[in-house]
């Protein structure tokens, strides 16, 4: 197990070994659909894993529990997550120690293209509780050799900054529109390398970092679901080196479910390798990716992953989020905004200038109707990602 | 009326008294039958799957 991984890890044999490994853990040791898995086993080719069905976030919701495939004795950590399904039931997802092992050491491996030994990282993502991202991420750093400070996800941007300030470090790891925040109110700062996570990541939050911090962006891409960590951009920049070790990446047509070929846009569909607690099968994302073909730009002949498009449910709208991101974060006059549509109106709620932003919309989207005041800006501890909130009234 | 549970370790009558949780470093009390002698408490399947699920839910942060 190694990242970025192995000649070996990338072998169609060892993945045929290990989706093997992961279907006879379900038919056997869990009660999920183990009637079906058990009369697949073994694949005789990684071909024939599209003959599985998907796994749906509602069937994590649902039928969770039965998805476990350790006793409830060996599950070191249950992450739970706000459904984004229709059943309207949380998700949650059971880690081993052995789990969390492979999430700490991918995270000290893949830290390698942000920080250098001896370097120091604030860490802004959640680290309050046991286990949890944040404190995996600083037991990556630690093991690297690099100098972990834990501050968690921003919500007081002036004590954010006066940390910055005291513990001087040289790269961060953080929420994008939190750290672009973060940059305008302190510039001074000037950290190095940034490496966004956690959300949706807008060309213009990385142009703003780099104009303000001048900082070099990398990107990384996981999922609760992936054990946190999936994929990080390398200093190369050209897309994401997979965490092939560990995971198995299709991208799917998202209407008709068929499996598209290395560079066409469609769903992330992820199917672990190596999990103890929870293997999954064909887990449909709900994010819109593409696989780059290797090999990178770094020399390295590795899988990636493109930078993500973001969640289909907000691609289907017209403005979604990511392209109100990209309009109004790449404005100055912008700290930040939250955005709402009632009755067809977008609200728009803005840290900064009302009158820039209006004026912004209105000349871009002539045709829709905004009403634009003074907000907070967007409150997340990590689990919740920016989206358009949709309201009816009554 | 509720039942009059024994231990089967100590065959002693359950009381009902305060059992302190601890999980992901929080504490929270609940007052439950317990055995006075050994201290095993008695919980629930509609405890376990409602209420104490609830709150680790709450707790089971990423």
């Amino acid at each position: 197990m190694s990242f970025p991984p192995s000649e070996y890890e990338m072998s169609v044999n060892y993945r045929l070994d290990r989706i093997n490994d992961q279907i006879y853990r379900l038919a056997h040791f869990g009660r999920y659909k183990s009637e079906l898995y058990g009369k697949a086993y073994p694949l005789n080719s990684i071909e024939l894993l599209a003959e599985l069905p998907f796994t749906a976030a509602d069937d994590i919701s649902l039928y969770g529990q039965d998805m476990l495939c350790v006793s409830p004795r060996e599950v070191k950590r249950i992450v739970t997550i706000p459904t984004s399904g229709t059943s309207g039931i949380s998700k949650r997802i059971y880690f081993t120690d052995g789990d969390l092992s492979r999430t700490v050491s991918f995270f000290a491996e893949g830290m390698e293209y942000i920080c250098a030994k001896g370097e120091t990282v604030a860490v802004f993502m959640p680290c309050d509780s046991e286990y949890g991202v944040g404190r995996l991420l600083c037991e990556g750093l630690t093991r690297l050799g690099a100098v972990p400070k834990p501050f968690g996800a921003v919500n007081d941007y002036p004590k954010a900054a006066d940390f910055c300030r005291s513990a001087l470090p040289d790269a961060a790891v953080g929420i994008p529109s939190q750290m672009r925040r973060l940059s305008m109110l302190a510039p001074e700062i000037g950290l190095k390398r940034v490496l966004l996570s956690a959300d949706y990541v807008s060309e213009a939050v990385c142009q703003t970092l780099n104009r303000y911090w001048g900082s070099e962006v990398f990107s990384h891409y996981g999922l609760t679901e992936t054990g946190y960590g999936c994929a990080v951009e390398c200093p190369a920049h050209m897309g994401m080196h997979i965490r092939s070790d560990e995971l198995y990446i299709e991208i799917v047509n998202p209407t008709t479910g068929q499996i598209l070929p290395s560079g066409h846009w469609g769903e992330i569909v992820i199917t672990t390798l190596l999990r103890e607690a929870m293997p999954f099968i064909r887990y449909r994302t709900g994010d819109i990716g593409r696989l780059l073909p290797p090999p990178c730009g770094c020399g390295l002949n590795v899988p990636r992953l493109d930078r993500v498009r973001g969640r289909i449910s907000e691609l289907s709208r017209s403005p979604g989020i990511y392209e109100l991101d990209e309009l109004l974060l790449s404005c100055d006059a912008v700290e930040d905004y939250t955005a709402s549509v009632e009755d067809g109106i977008y609200h728009i709620s803005v840290v900064g200038d009302t009158k820039s932003v209006f004026n912004l919309l209105s000349r871009k989207y002539p045709y829709l109707r905004f009403e634009v005041s003074s907000g907070q800006g967007f409150v997340s501890t990590g689990t919740t990602k920016r989206q358009i909130t949709y309201k009816t009234s009554c | 009326m509720e039942r009059n549970w024994k231990c089967v370790s100590c065959g002693v009558e359950l009381e009902r008294k305060k059992a302190v949780f601890d999980y992901m470093g929080r504490s929270f009390s609940e007052n439950l039958l317990k055995c006075p002698k050994c201290g095993k408490v008695l919980i629930t399947s509609d405890l376990a799957a409602g209420r104490m699920r609830e709150v680790e839910e709450m707790l089971e942060d990423k």
